[in-house]
């Protein structure tokens, strides 16, 4: 695809193409792991998975063995796409009654980890579709823990903020501080006990982590912490393979994550933004981001009212995909006017999640994100087993009737989504972004950049992004927010004037302010090309050869 | 910190960065084979080579400087080929040339990349010419993918290559027109080229690793290339700048005679750290004598890239490129008094020159009257060139800094059955026989390739620099400055907006000088751009992110860290490792 742009200096990286295989990650360290893989003869799949437990080690605040994830796969053999989701329940004692008894659910701390679900992901799409052994595809993980690594300047940024925390606990001091004093940019940070963790999962498999050894580990930490995860959590874990969501946009097929997934609302906001003519309208034009915005609006309260584990609460899902409901949706939208429910209030969590892309040269895609909650998760580490455990119970409502309450044994409501989308059965385009609730609609720029107005992935990702709030929809506790809507300042004044007269109470967040880490690999349909984008607003870095 | 447009890349096993992404990629690659930053620096370069061909090639020059941990020594290698033993002064002057053209076959040197690259491997390297070859070959048998800025160049080139140079055409127009952007373009003579060479490693691997490596070599200067380069040549003639239609000069005795030197480079002590350049066969010198002038300042209390310091360093340049264009030349035939020019004494005389409150306009080299001033135009026809670069950096401590250059598809044809085109340093000659830098057959071009390092206390610390002609010095002295006098990080360094000058005579056909022009990017503030003009300076603004490609990597000796950044102006250059 030829972008009538051509590669705007604003994009800042080269669109970075190779015939053999591509990785676009949240971290160098990490691609280069998938690279690596790929040139050993592994497939994207064996990529993937590399570049996820690298993931792990490299951006520990952000995802890893202690979280959760979903994995979306374009397999190029069938044509088909698969889903795995990887994400944990609420522990059986979990209750709401529990909770609301002690005060409701806590921000860090033991009592905010959940099951953590995403390893077993790993190994179910490792086991259908891997071609290398598993220790081969965590070796460079397990170095990067073993050996160590640099500490980037935003991770030193990261752990900075999280100082006190750690060198208050003799396990996390032990890693993140260096004796009790912080660590910057480029010193090294190792946790030899996450690679002894990662090497006996190369070799049991899910059994070590969720039946064996590291599972009682686990448990006897929480335990001793006053948690309420228990070995029979993991043990009755399953990460299970689930049938991706899709809907066509304007001839391309778009794959989504089903729930507990928010993967949902990117095909409701793409159904309502194709019945406008976005071409004439313009790329990142006023009237353009209005309408995205108020689209992304209805889609949300959809979201709010229906969405949760559909294994306990039963979706209207075909209603809510149907290009009819989209189109009364679309009704509702004023052009000239921005809508508002509910007033501002409350503060934001700090959202940490981490996205990838893989592609090989036989056209296979895969977009995993992955997560541990926000940043460095409970910031605790689970014993001798260096896992960061996640804080995923704040995602959860007390509320009785709200479809995503508390339930023991029931999978909280996710914000993560992966993209895939295909055109004609063939693999085109495989993108995602970390950030809560600001994924979806930050997806929705990626996919409109680059299927409407002719982006690279490398300008999709670098381009201007706003995000719109909707109180009281975010999804960390306590669940409220402004009813902003955010602009980075390299939008067009003229666009923010025609946007404030809208009605639209805007937040300008600085240059590079905006939400996410955006990724993304897309395949030239004509010489089959993969061309790969990858944020600069953090340690974004695609690789390819 | 501010923003950067990306991460400062760190590892600790071993890091390229390059001026294309494949290349940087290419160059990682060796190191998972067991190479050390020679080896992946070379392999980075050879991939350069047939990626930015627009850029460079293996029919160019490659100046190399390479620290060596284990001998803790700085070496450079002299990778600019010399002038045919036909090219004289007299002959030019016979065919009523005054100004050696920029295009055609009469500029050509002996091509001194392909010796460049395999000494460096030979002698400071641990993989073998067919392990640092092998992505390279890969990219030429199957393509790789074409990207904006080759597409536009070649787009540039299409009316030239169907017209006048078919050999040129069938390579690059394969289709019968530019390939597009994600396409793939291959080159099956340049491959066969190299596979060639590798081939005859090979059959000499029984003489052991580097005499194997020679062998290739001496296939390429003694043998079969050498023969074919000279036949093409002497047999295909060109249109140049001249106006006429030339055969090349170069003969096959021009080639066996040609040796690769390994020198010791041109070195100062800026504050603690000691900066190595190649010697006056290269611009390199120059860029030492602007830090001996700079040293008499407090930079960091100038404030970054304030009108005060632009002036200061812009200054300091003009007095700098001065004595270039005076003293420097190749050293085995004229003698640059080096210790009298990097001596502090000196160094404080000139500093006398820069007033503070003016902008100078004349060339004033030391200790000698000053000259005027050419006002010669460019002719917007002729390809001044590009140029590009790559760093490499291993967990041992060894260091690598290449900048290839020349050999490029817009200035001479490819070669038939080779697949590359000669180069045109020759341009760079001066035919005024008194001309520290004047042309004499079996000497080197002055030229411009400038690569750079820098250790601290005979520790190694640092690779880098840029492509960009007469401007390289400057943009890798900015960043330097960047990094030891503003304290930045690798990529803030790189990312910050440059200046340049052109003051002095372009060392590029036809050598015109642009008088106390300066040129800022776009990011410098108009307040800054409005004292500057007040003092003076003819002021040109550029684009926001359009002058100056710095790569540049960093050795930690105390952690083992390796710290990598890569320009995003061209879009294009990338750091890669782990």
């Amino acid at each position: 695809m030829q972008s009538p742009h051509g590669v705007t200096a604003s994009a800042y990286r080269p669109s970075v193409m190779g015939r053999n295989g591509m990785v676009t990650s949240g971290h160098a360290l990490a691609s280069q792991a998938g690279i690596r893989t790929l040139m050993a003869g592994g497939n994207a799949v064996d990529a993937a998975i590399a570049t996820a437990a690298a993931l792990g080690v490299v951006e520990p605040a952000g995802s890893g063995v202690g979280g959760d994830g979903f994995i979306l796969i374009y397999w190029a053999e069938t044509g088909e796409v698969s889903a795995v989701n990887a994400t944990g329940p609420a522990p059986a004692a979990a209750t709401r009654e529990r909770y609301l008894q002690d005060g409701g659910i806590p921000m860090k701390g033991i009592r905010s980890v959940s099951v953590p679900g995403l390893v077993d992901g790993w190994l179910l799409a490792h086991e259908r579709y891997g071609d290398l052994p598993l220790d081969a595809v965590f070796g460079p993980a397990i170095s990067l823990s073993e050996d160590g690594f640099p500490i980037s300047h935003l991770l030193a940024g990261a752990m900075q903020g999280e100082h006190e925390l750690f060198a208050s606990d003799p396990l996390t001091r032990a890693i993140y501080t260096n004796e009790g004093g912080p660590i910057g940019a480029g010193g090294i940070l190792c946790n030899a006990n996450l690679g002894g963790t990662l090497r006996r999962i190369a070799q049991d498999g899910r059994k070590n982590l969720y039946e064996g050894e590291i599972a009682r580990e686990i448990a006897a930490f929480s335990q001793e912490r006053g948690g309420l995860l228990t070995e029979e959590d993991l043990g009755n874990y399953h990460a299970h393979w689930a049938e991706p969501i899709h809907v066509n946009y304007r001839g391309y097929e778009v794959y989504e994550m089903p729930p507990n997934s928010s993967g949902h609302i990117l095909l409701q906001e793409l159904n309502i933004v194709e019945l406008f003519e976005l071409q004439s309208m313009g790329c990142n034009t006023a009237e353009t981001i209005h309408l995205m915005v108020e689209a992304k609006k209805l889609a949300f309260a959809d979201r709010e009212k229906y969405m949760a584990d559909p294994e306990w609460v039963d979706i209207p899902l075909a209603g809510m995909l149907s290009k009819e409901y989209a189109a009364e949706q679309a009704e509702r939208i004023d052009k000239g006017r921005a809508a508002y429910d509910v007033p501002a209030g409350g503060p934001e969590a700090h959202e940490d999640t981490t996205c990838f892309c893989t592609a090989d040269r036989a056209g296979n895609l895969v977009c995993i994100l992955q997560s541990i909650q926000s940043g460095f998760g409970s910031s605790l580490i689970a014993g001798e087993t260096g896992i960061l455990l996640n804080n995923r119970m704040t995602y959860w409502h007390l509320e009785e009737g709200h479809p995503n309450c508390l339930m023991p044994g029931k999978r909280v409501r996710h914000t993560m989504n992966p993209v895939i989308v295909t055109k004609d059965g063939r693999p085109f385009l495989t993108c995602g972004t970390p950030g809560a609730d600001t994924q979806v609609q930050t997806n929705l720029q990626l996919v409109t950049h680059m299927l409407d107005f002719g982006m690279t992935p490398q300008e999709a990702v670098s381009a201007p992004r706003w995000r719109s709030l909707q109180n009281p929809m975010e999804s960390t506790i306590p669940h409220l927010c402004s009813n902003n809507l955010q602009l980075e300042d390299r939008f067009a004044a003229d666009v923010q004037e025609e946007l404030a007269q809208r009605g639209h109470e805007l937040e300008m967040v600085g240059d590079w302010g905006g939400p996410g880490s955006a990724q993304a690999i897309m395949v030239d349909p004509e010489s089959g090309a993969l061309i790969g984008g990858s944020d600069p607003r953090r340690d974004g870095y695609a690789v390819g050869y | 910190m501010s923003f950067t447009t990306r991460p400062v890349f760190m590892g600790r096993h071993g890091v390229v960065s390059a001026g294309h992404y494949l290349a940087a990629t290419a160059g990682s690659r060796m190191f998972e084979k067991g190479g050390n930053a020679i080896d992946a620096g070379v392999a980075a370069g050879f991939a350069l080579n047939v990626l930015e061909p627009h850029a460079n090639g293996i029919g160019g020059e490659v100046p190399i400087l390479i620290y060596c941990a284990k001998q803790r020594q700085v070496y450079a290698i002299n990778g600019q080929g010399y002038a045919p033993k036909a090219a004289t002064i007299a002959w030019f002057r016979s065919q009523g040339i005054d100004i050696i053209p920029g295009d055609g076959f009469l500029p050509a040197t002996v091509p001194g990349a392909f010796g460049s690259w395999t000494t460096a491997l030979q002698l400071f390297g641990r993989l073998r010419l067919q392990d640092v070859l092998e992505p390279t070959i890969e990219m030429m048998d199957e393509g790789f993918p074409v990207y904006p800025e080759l597409h536009r160049s070649i787009a540039g080139l299409q009316e030239k290559f169907e017209n006048e140079w078919p050999s040129s055409a069938r390579v690059y127009l394969p289709n019968g027109r530019p390939p597009e952007v994600g396409e793939f373009l291959a080159n099956p003579d340049w491959a066969e080229t190299f596979k060639a060479t590798v081939d005859v490693e090979i059959r000499s691997g029984h003489l052991g690793r580097q005499d194997a490596i020679a062998a290739a070599r001496d296939y390429f200067y003694k043998g079969p290339i050498a023969e074919k380069i000279v036949a093409f040549q002497r047999e295909t003639k060109v249109r140049d700048a001249s106006g006429r239609a030339n055969s090349g000069l170069l003969a096959e005795s021009d080639f066996h005679e040609y040796c690769t030197k390994v020198e010791s480079p041109v070195t100062f002590n800026y504050r603690g750290y000691d900066v190595h350049k190649c010697n006056t066969w290269c611009q390199g010198p120059v860029f030492l004598q602007q830090l001996a002038l700079l040293e008499g300042y407090d930079l960091a209390e100038l404030g970054h890239n304030s009108a005060d310091y632009i002036h200061t360093v812009v200054e300091a340049s003009k007095l700098a490129f001065a004595d270039r264009e005076q003293y420097y030349g190749d050293p085995d035939f004229v003698k640059a008094p080096l210790d009298r020019l990097l001596s502090k004494e000196y160094a404080a005389e000139r500093r006398d020159l820069i007033d503070e409150a003016r902008a100078s306009l004349e060339l004033r080299p030391g200790n000698a009257p000053a000259s005027v001033l050419t006002h010669g135009e460019a002719d917007p026809n002729v390809y001044t060139g590009d140029t590009t670069h790559a760093d490499a950096v291993d967990h041992e401590g060894n260091l690598f800094a290449a900048t290839p250059s020349g050999g490029w598809i817009p200035s001479s044809p490819v070669m038939e059955g080779l697949g590359f085109p000669l180069g045109t340093r020759g341009q760079m000659f001066y035919l005024d026989p008194k001309h520290a830098n004047a042309l004499v057959p079996r000497k080197r071009p002055r030229t411009t390739l400038t690569p750079s390092l820098a250790t601290k206390d005979g520790e190694p610390f640092m690779a880098f620099g840029t492509p960009g002609g007469d401007s390289q010095d400057q943009w890798t002295l900015q960043f330097f400055l960047n990094a030891i006098d503003f304290g930045m990080n690798l990529q803030e360094a790189i990312d910050a907006p440059t200046f340049h000058t052109n003051h002095f005579p372009n060392s590029f056909y036809p050598h015109n000088a642009k008088p106390g022009s300066l040129t800022l990017e776009a990011r410098v503030p108009e307040p800054v751009r409005d004292a500057l003009s007040a003092r003076g300076h003819k002021i040109t603004v550029g684009g926001a992110w359009n002058h100056g490609k710095v790569l540049a990597i960093t050795f930690d000796v105390k952690s083992g860290l390796i710290s990598a950044g890569a320009s995003p102006r061209g879009q294009i250059a990338y750091a890669m490792g782990r």
